[in-house]
């Protein structure tokens, strides 16, 4: 009895574990596959049969600027207009160069605007007002990769007169009418490219700075001064190297007055693992200055007060040069000469200034005058040139009610939500 | 662009808001450029790269003003040089995602690094290389539950064993959702991505991206100007089970057209879905794909 059972029991059980093994989550391992090459077993084509279920619904919120926020500034001192990059809404608004928003009304509205999807403005963080014709010269920073140019009669929704492709990230505008020479920067790779101020399509720069030794790290503003044949540069710090030391000046055609840049030729290798952040800083070079050359001169250091730094403007006759300090919602003055570690000598700061992340700064010498394009509180605030310390504005232009807030969103990158707070974060 | 900062709003913010606190300044080391910024719950930290510093910055959950970074990973030995198009933390497994190879399509590649790491660490993992069908790649977001890896591209929606190294191909390829940004409902495995609205560029630059063409301003030189309402905002859902060229599980249109995006965040606590681009942010109740 006892091996007859035995007999049945040896095969049931075996059987039993067979189909344990065979059905059980470790089959595979006894195969000598692992438990990753199990998962990495592709799901079969899912499509063909799913029925989607389609909603209609009109969102909860919405959050949005609804106004002008100003991004950049220059005056037409011929014609007596101030032109106004309005970054929010992608135009250019022009305002008379006295006007002044009474504190009583919702806003003041511009006399003309150059906006829409013809004009191809993006982004538009840098401008220059040509002192003779008043053309404007718009720096689109993002998505639309043109120096745009008008002429001052134009308005609406029209196609620029005139438009120079550049390269991804272009931020500041200068010139230099005597030499008739365009100076852009563009913020990384850090570069200074100039080119004839009549420079369209595809025409390649007369000379580009860049490189290890320029001391070019997240370019911003740029200023000149043709007195002094002095070229101006604010830098943000974040830096990394190129590839070989060559950036933008790899696109150049040898023989050729055009050049390779394209979407594709925009795209830069630099070298893994070298990115640093560097201090803030103004570099100073020759006018002339191209290729990989060290600055003259470079303003550095907690003294300079220097935070995120942006565009800047210089008063060439009282040989001064204004920064602009959106963090710190400063406007810093410094002597054209200065170099090091050195504090500015005059700030304008304060309650009453109404700088709100300003962004530009502009010297018109002729009215003896300092104008600021504030992107955090939708104005342009006017003071007297040399003001300094606390000063209320002498003027102010609002595209928006006094208490309207500024959400100030540059270009939305990416969101993400913080449960624990109950607040979406987005990233400009 | 003007103004590279991360700005938190409350919840129910509406219209034109100010925001209640920000992280901006020199001591942050933020750059412009960063195309995915990523809340660790878990852990309460905020996670971005550095696309000019070449890093990854990690804050406090609570960060404001100008406050520096918690943890840096930078240097040589990490690999990374051009980053911003997407990172992610598994707060399981205590790892940190990112999407390298920007502007380069056809050689992105991932990186893995412990979470915890700072300075110059080597990753832990690299998918890279021909195989694994990585072109235009963007976001990316791992499912720790099925132990997958989700990764946007211009081939489609790539999916990867979670702890794939090297040459890998994808296990699965879901035809349909476009490069941008998504999320994972990893409760639900669900892929949701935000489309349309707005009339807002987007510096992606068109090149695959945009489900069926209704991303917002593709082509880098053709965007231009706001205002319009542009295409009907819409966000898709699909499982990360999927393969092949398969309709979404649920779409969600505006009928009214735009407010949308291709950046999107979940709060699965209130059953929304944030989509934004360009100068909006637009929060959608979605409770059919959260309960």
């Amino acid at each position: 009895m006892l091996k007859k059972v035995f007999r049945f029991t040896i095969p049931f059980v075996a059987s039993l574990a067979l189909i344990v093994l065979w059905n059980g989550p470790h089959f595979g391992l006894i195969r000598g596959a692992t438990a990753q090459q199990q998962s990495a077993r592709p799901p079969a084509d899912s499509g063909g049969t799913r029925q989607t279920t389609r909603l209609d619904r009109a969102p909860s919120r919405v959050i949005k600027d609804p106004y002008a926020g100003f991004s950049a500034v220059a005056v037409d001192v011929a014609h007596n207009e101030i032109i106004l990059q309005d970054e929010n809404r992608a135009q250019i608004a022009v305002y008379g160069r006295t006007d002044n928003t009474p504190p009583q009304a919702t806003l003041t509205e511009p006399k003309r605007t150059i906006g829409g999807s013809n004009t191809k403005i993006q982004h538009n963080c840098g401008v220059y007002v040509d002192p003779n014709t008043g053309d404007i010269y718009s720096i689109n920073g993002d998505i639309t990769q043109y120096l745009t140019v008008w002429s001052r009669e134009k308005k609406g929704n029209v196609a620029a007169d005139r438009m120079l492709e550049t390269p991804h990230r272009t931020y500041g505008i200068a010139v230099d009418e005597g030499a008739n020479e365009m100076f852009i920067t563009t913020q990384h790779p850090a570069a200074v490219l100039v080119w004839p101020k009549t420079a369209k399509g595809t025409d390649a720069p007369l000379r580009i700075l860049e490189g290890d030794h320029t001391g070019l790290a997240e370019s911003q503003g740029v200023a000149v001064d043709v007195k002094n044949q002095l070229l101006y540069v604010s830098n943000k710090g974040a830096w990394a190297a190129l590839k070989n030391n060559v950036g933008w000046a790899r696109l150049y055609n040898p023989g050729n007055t055009t050049w390779n840049i394209s979407q594709e030729t925009r795209i830069l290798d630099f070298v893994p693992g070298t990115g640093e952040y560097r201090a803030p800083s103004i570099t100073v070079y020759p006018l002339k200055a191209k290729g990989d050359i060290s600055p003259l001169r470079v303003i550095q250091g907690s003294q300079s007060r220097l935070n995120w730094p942006s565009q800047m403007s210089i008063d060439v006759e009282h040989q001064e040069l204004y920064v602009t300090g959106p963090v710190t919602n400063e406007i810093l003055v410094f002597r054209a000469t200065d170099s090091g570690n050195v504090a500015p000598i005059r700030v304008l700061k304060g309650s009453k200034t109404g700088l709100s992340t300003p962004n530009d700064v502009f010297i018109d010498t002729k009215n003896d005058e300092m104008l600021v394009a504030n992107f955090g509180n939708h104005s342009s605030t006017v003071y007297r040139r040399t003001a300094s310390g606390d000063t209320a504005p002498i003027r102010t232009i609002r595209s928006a009610p006094a208490d309207a807030p500024a959400p100030m969103f540059g270009n939305i990158g990416a969101i993400t939500y913080d449960t624990k707070r109950n607040q979406f974060l987005t990233f400009n | 662009m003007t103004y590279p900062q991360i700005a938190a709003f409350a919840r129910l913010a509406n219209g034109g808001m100010a925001p209640a606190r920000t992280i901006a300044g020199q001591a942050t080391k933020l750059v412009r450029d960063s195309h995915d910024v990523y809340y660790d719950e878990t852990n309460d930290e905020i996670v971005v790269a550095s696309a000019f510093g070449q890093g990854i910055l990690t804050y406090r959950g609570g960060a404001n003003g100008e406050e520096a970074p918690v943890r840096v990973i930078e240097g040589p030995h990490t690999q990374i040089q051009m980053p911003g198009y997407g990172i992610y933390v598994d707060a399981v497994h205590n790892e940190t995602y990112l999407m390298e190879g920007r502007d380069r399509p056809g050689q992105e590649y991932i990186l893995v690094f412990p979470r915890n790491a700072k300075g110059d660490v080597a990753p832990l993992r690299v998918i890279k290389g021909p195989d694994t069908m990585l072109k235009n790649a963007r976001s990316m977001a791992v499912d720790p539950v099925r132990n997958l890896i989700a990764v946007a591209s211009g081939n489609g929606m790539l999916i990867f064993n979670r702890t794939d190294n090297g040459n890998v191909k994808p296990r699965a390829v879901i035809k349909g959702p476009g490069n941008n940004n998504f999320r994972l409902l990893a409760s639900k495995g669900y892929i949701i991505t935000g489309a349309g609205g707005g009339g807002d560029g987007d510096d992606s630059g068109g090149r695959g991206r945009g489900a069926r063409g209704e991303a917002a301003g593709e082509g880098r030189g053709n965007a231009g100007g706001r205002g319009g309402a542009g295409p009907r905002a819409t966000i898709r859902v699909w499982s990360i089970t999927d393969n092949g060229a398969v309709p979404p599980l649920f779409e969600l249109r505006n009928p009214n057209g735009g407010d949308g995006g291709g950046r999107i965040a979940l709060n699965p606590k209130e059953n929304e879905v944030i989509v934004g681009a360009g100068q909006s942010v637009a929060i959608y109740s979605f409770p059919e794909i959260f309960n």
